[in-house]
C-alpha cells in the first residue's frame, strides 16, 4: 500500500558499496547519480531487485546502469535540457487548459533513463494484448449485432444498453473486415510482485504514440552509446503498419492508371485538441492529409473533402474525434467539429472509420470488470493478463463495502480519462472522500473502485537544487502499449509510452497531472 | 490541396513578408530621422516621418494617442511588439506561426522549426524589454526579423516541392509585396511632396528639378534594399523619376511592383493550369477553372508591362500607387474565394 511504504535498504551508504557486487563494480556505482545508493523503499523496482545483501540491478539493465554510473549528473541533466528543449522547438507540445481559457503549449516532460522490457517479459504483455483485442473485438461486433453475449447474461444488459458510449445508431451496421478497434492503446501497471495487469483498455481515440517515436528520436540522437549492442527493437515501422491496415479498409480500390486511389485522412478537432501535434504528426508520417470536419462534406453518401479545384472524395478516415462529435445530424446537434451526414456513409459502406463508431462501450470502466469472462467466452481461453481487482457499487452489496472502504480505495468516474474525476482514498483529505461518498450514492452505474496497488517504480533523474547534478530515485511508472489490428491480426508495437509520475511518492502518471515519459526498449 | 491548407501558406507567405516589410521600414526610418538634428523645425519633420510609417503600415487606428505623438520612443514598440496591433511584428509573426501548425505535416521541419524558434523567441518578455529599451537594439532587433525572413525563404527555397503549395506561399508574398510597395511609395511621395521636394509635378523633369534634397530617396531605395541595384539598373545617381521608375516599373528588381505581380501571376498560372493535373481533385458540379483572379492579376501585370512612366505620372502618381492597393485586394478577395472554402485564422480568431 502507497501510503504504509517501509524504508528498503540502501545501496551506497556507509557499508552498501558490496551490496552490488552481483551486478556492477561497486566503486562504479557509488559515484556519479548513484552516489547515494538507490532506494527500493518496499515497491517493485523495474531496475533494481532486493538481493540478501542490499539492491543489485536486474539482468537486462546491467549494462545501461554501468554506463549511466559513469556519468555525473551535470551530463544527464544537460542530455534532459536537451531533449526537453528540442521537443518545445519542434512543437512536440500538448495543449493544457489552465485557468480562465488560457491555452498553453507544453511539453511532456522527458526523463532520460530508459525503461527497459526484456524479449520473455514482452512476449507475455504481446501475447496478452493480442488475446484481448481479439475478445474485445468480438464483443463489440457482438454487441452491434446478434447481442449473444448479453443473451447468454455473461454481461448485463442494462450496463451495455445504458452506457454512455453505446451507439444504437450503428446497432446492426457492418464494418469492413468486422473490425472495430485498428487502434488500441491499453495502460499496463506492474503490481507489488511485478505481475503485469491491464488498468484500463483505451479502445476509442488513444493518444501518445507519437511521443513514444519521438522520445526514441531522441534518445538516438543524445545518448547514442547507450544503445550500443543491446539490442533494442526499434519503434518506427509504426506509421507505415498504420498506413498499410488504412489502405486496405478502403471500399474503393485503386484503379490502375487512375491518378489518387484511396484516399486516407486524418481527422482532428483542430489545432487547440491537446493531442493536435500527434494528429499532425501521424499525418506528416503517413504522408496523408490532416483534416478537420470543415474540410470534408458527405454528398449522397459520399464524403468529400474541399480543395482548391472542387472536391476529392475520402475512403478512409482515421478520426480523432470522439463519437459523439463525429455527425451533427446523428449525434451532438451543436457539434462543429464533425461532418454533418457522415453516418450516412458509413451506413452505406463508402466510407471507412478508424477506430468505427460505439467501440466506447468496450471501454467502460464498468465494462472492464467483465473482460477476463469476455475473454474465456469468445476465445475459450484463459486471460493471460490480469485485471486489476474491481468493486461495481452499482451492485448494492459492493457499494456498502466501497463506502466503508474509501479512504483505502481509488475510485474512477467510468467515463473520464486523463486522470481526471478520480480519487486516491489514501492521498485525500476527507472533504474530498465526502464528495466522492456523495457523488457514488447518487449514480452508483458512473463509479468503479480498486484496491491501490503500489505500482511499480523505475529510477529516474532527479536533479538537486543546484542545478547542476543530481541523483537516480524511484519514481512510480505505468506502461501503454500500442496495438494495431488489421487484417494480418494484431501487432503489438514493441515498447509504448512509459509515463512516470514525476512528483515524488504520486501514482499518478498523466500528462495533465504533473507526470513525465520515458522511452522505452524491448530487447531482442 | 486543401483549401484550408492552400490558405494557410498563402497566409504565412504574406505575414512573413509583412513583418519583414516592417521591419525594414522601422528600421530605416530609425536612421533617417537620427540624422534630422534637434531644432524645433527638426522635431516637426521627425514626427511626421513617423506619423507616415504609422500610415504605410496600417497602424494609424491603433496607435495609443495617449503615448504623445508619434517618435522613436513610441512608434518602434507599438509596430514591433504590441499585441493591440494585429499587424505588428511579434502579432505576424505568432499569425505565421499557428498556420503553419496547422499544416505542419505538409512543411518541411525545418521550416517548420524555424518559424516556430523565431516565434518562441520574440515571445521571450525579457527580449522584448531590451529591445524597446533602446534604439540601437530596437534596429538590431528588426535587422533580425529581416534576417529571419531570408532564411524562412531559403529553406523554404530548398526544401519544398514546386507543388501547388510553393504557388500559393509565393502568391501570398509577393501580392503582400507588391502592396506594399505601393503603400510605401505612395506615402513617401505625399511626404516628400509636402515638403516641397516633388512639388506637383506630374512629369520626371518637374519631378527632379524641384527636388530639393535627395537623401529621402536614398532612404527609401535603402528600405527596400535597392539602393545597389538602383546605380547598376539606372546608371546615374539619385533622381526621384528614377527612382520612381525602378520601384513601379523594373521588371527585374525583386521588391518592384511590376515585377512582384508578375510573380502572383506567374503562381496563379501555375494554380489554374498545371496543378489540376496532379491535384487528383474534380470540380464541384457545376464549377469551372475558370479564374477571375488570374484574369485580375493578369490585367494588372500587363498595365504595368506596358507602361511607361510618363503614363504613370500623367495621370497623378498618388492616384495610379491608390489604384494598384485597390487592386491588390480585389486580387486578394477573388483568391479566398476562388481557391479557399474556408478563411485561415485571422488575428481575432487566433485571439479568440
Amino acid at each position: 500500500m502507497a501510503r504504509a511504504r517501509g524504508k528498503g535498504q540502501v545501496a551506497g551508504s556507509a557499508d552498501g558499496g558490496s551490496a552490488l557486487a552481483g551486478g556492477l563494480p561497486s566503486e562504479v556505482l557509488a559515484e556519479g547519480v548513484l552516489r547515494n545508493g538507490y532506494a527500493l523503499d518496499g515497491f517493485f523496482d523495474e531496475a533494481f531487485e532486493a538481493t540478501a545483501k542490499g539492491v543489485a540491478p536486474r539482468k537486462q539493465y546491467v549494462d545501461l546502469l554501468r554506463q549511466i554510473a559513469a556519468m555525473d549528473g551535470a551530463d544527464l541533466r544537460r542530455g534532459a535540457d536537451l531533449a526537453n528543449r528540442s521537443f518545445l522547438n519542434r512543437g512536440v507540445t500538448f495543449t493544457v487548459y489552465a485557468e480562465g481559457d488560457r491555452r498553453t503549449e507544453r511539453i511532456l516532460p522527458f526523463d532520460p533513463i530508459p525503461r527497459i522490457i526484456a524479449a520473455s517479459e514482452w512476449a507475455v504483455v504481446e501475447a496478452g494484448l493480442r488475446q484481448r483485442i481479439r475478445a474485445l473485438n468480438q464483443f463489440v461486433h457482438d454487441v452491434y449485432h446478434g447481442q449473444e453475449i448479453l443473451r447468454d447474461g455473461i454481461v448485463p444488459r442494462r450496463l451495455v444498453v445504458l452506457g454512455r458510449h453505446f451507439r444504437r445508431e450503428v446497432v446492426g451496421i457492418d464494418v469492413a473486415q468486422d473490425q472495430y478497434l485498428h487502434v488500441v492503446g491499453s495502460d499496463l501497471i506492474r503490481d507489488a510482485d511485478g505481475r503485469w495487469l491491464v488498468l484500463e483498455d483505451n479502445l476509442r481515440t488513444p493518444s501518445g504514440v507519437s511521443y513514444v517515436l519521438a522520445n526514441r528520436q531522441i534518445m538516438t540522437r543524445i545518448f547514442p552509446d547507450w544503445f550500443a549492442d543491446l539490442g533494442v527493437r526499434p519503434v518506427d515501422t509504426y506509421a507505415g503498419r498504420l498506413l498499410d491496415n488504412l489502405v486496405g479498409l478502403s471500399p474503393r480500390r485503386a484503379v490502375p492508371g487512375a491518378s489518387g486511389g484511396p484516399a486516407v485522412v486524418v481527422l482532428t478537432p483542430g489545432v487547440y485538441n491537446s493531442a493536435y501535434f500527434e494528429h499532425a504528426f501521424l499525418a506528416q508520417q503517413m504522408g496523408v492529409d490532416l483534416v478537420e470536419g470543415r474540410d470534408l462534406f458527405v454528398l449522397d453518401n459520399r464524403v468529400y473533402m474541399r480543395t482548391t479545384f472542387g472536391r476529392r472524395q475520402v475512403d478512409v478516415i482515421y478520426r480523432r474525434v470522439d463519437d459523439e462529435y463525429l455527425d451533427s445530424l446523428a449525434f451532438r446537434p451543436d457539434s462543429l467539429l464533425g461532418v454533418a451526414g457522415l453516418l450516412g456513409a458509413v451506413r452505406t459502406g463508402n466510407v471507412t472509420l478508424a477506430n468505427a463508431i460505439g467501440t466506447g462501450i468496450a471501454d467502460d470502466k464498468v465494462l472492464y470488470h467483465y473482460v477476463p469472462e469476455i475473454i474465456r467466452y469468445y476465445l475459450g481461453e484463459e486471460p493471460i493478463l490480469g485485471n486489476v481487482p474491481t468493486f461495481l457499487p452499482f451492485d448494492p452489496e459492493q457499494l456498502e463495502h466501497v463506502l466503508a472502504n474509501l479512504d483505502t480505495l481509488v475510485v474512477k468516474a467510468a467515463n473520464e480519462s486523463g486522470g481526471y474525476g478520480m480519487l486516491i482514498g489514501p492521498h485525500a483529505d476527507e472533504k474530498e472522500i465526502e464528495k466522492f461518498r456523495r457523488l457514488i450514492v447518487a449514480n452508483p452505474r458512473n463509479y468503479i473502485a480498486q484496491p491501490t496497488i503500489p505500482i511499480s517504480r523505475h529510477p529516474t533523474f532527479v536533479a538537486d537544487e543546484t542545478g547542476d547534478s543530481g541523483t537516480l530515485e524511484g519514481r512510480h511508472v505505468d506502461l501503454r502499449p500500442y496495438a494495431l489490428s488489421g487484417p494480418d491480426g494484431v501487432t503489438v508495437l514493441p515498447g509504448g509510452l512509459t509515463r512516470v509520475a514525476l512528483t515524488p511518492g504520486s501514482l499518478v502518471v498523466n500528462s495533465s497531472q504533473g507526470g513525465g515519459s520515458k522511452d522505452t526498449w524491448v530487447l531482442q | 490541396m486543401l483549401s484550408r491548407m492552400a490558405a494557410s501558406l498563402y497566409w504565412i507567405g504574406r505575414y512573413v513578408e509583412r513583418a519583414e516589410q516592417t521591419a525594414r521600414l522601422t528600421e530605416v526610418t530609425f536612421s533617417h530621422t537620427l540624422a534630422m538634428g534637434s531644432t524645433s523645425e527638426a522635431e516637426a519633420r521627425r514626427e511626421r516621418h513617423w506619423t507616415a510609417l504609422l500610415e504605410i503600415v496600417g497602424a494609424v487606428s491603433t496607435f495609443p494617442r495617449e503615448d504623445g505623438p508619434p517618435g522613436e520612443s513610441n512608434v518602434p514598440a507599438h509596430l514591433i511588439f504590441s499585441h493591440d496591433n494585429a499587424n505588428s511584428i511579434v502579432e505576424c509573426i505568432a499569425l505565421a506561426r499557428d498556420n503553419a501548425r496547422t499544416m505542419r505535416h505538409q512543411v518541411a521541419t525545418e521550416m517548420w522549426e524555424a518559424l516556430n524558434r523565431f516565434h518562441l523567441e520574440v515571445q521571450q518578455p525579457a527580449r522584448r524589454r531590451r529591445a524597446t529599451a533602446e534604439a540601437e537594439k530596437a534596429t538590431r532587433f528588426c535587422r533580425s526579423v529581416v534576417d529571419f525572413s531570408q532564411l524562412l525563404q531559403g529553406i523554404t527555397d530548398s526544401t519544398m516541392p514546386r507543388e501547388e503549395g510553393w504557388y500559393f506561399l509565393q502568391a501570398g508574398k509577393f501580392l503582400e509585396r507588391a502592396e506594399s510597395t505601393a503603400r510605401t511609395l505612395d506615402v513617401n511621395y505625399r511626404l516628400l511632396a509636402g515638403e516641397g521636394t516633388v512639388g506637383g509635378a506630374t512629369d520626371g523633369l518637374a519631378l527632379d528639378a524641384a527636388a530639393e534634397d535627395i537623401q529621402p530617396w536614398a532612404t527609401l531605395l535603402h528600405s527596400l534594399s535597392a539602393y545597389e541595384s538602383y546605380h547598376r539598373i539606372q546608371r546615374r545617381g539619385i533622381q526621384p523619376s528614377a527612382v520612381i521608375e525602378l520601384l513601379t516599373l523594373s521588371p527585374v528588381l525583386p521588391r518592384s511592383i511590376r515585377f512582384s505581380v508578375g510573380q502572383v501571376e506567374a503562381a496563379l498560372a501555375h494554380i489554374t493550369e498545371q496543378a489540376p493535373a496532379y491535384n487528383g481533385s474534380e470540380p464541384m458540379p457545376g464549377w469551372t477553372l475558370d479564374s477571375e483572379a488570374r484574369r485580375e492579376v493578369g490585367r494588372l501585370h500587363a498595365d504595368f508591362a506596358y507602361q511607361r512612366l510618363e503614363d504613370l505620372l500623367a495621370g497623378g502618381l498618388h492616384r495610379a500607387l491608390i489604384d494598384v492597393q485597390r487592386r491588390c485586394y480585389r486580387i486578394g478577395d477573388r483568391i479566398e474565394d476562388e481557391f479557399f472554402a474556408h478563411r485561415p485564422l485571422t488575428a481575432q480568431e487566433a485571439m479568440a
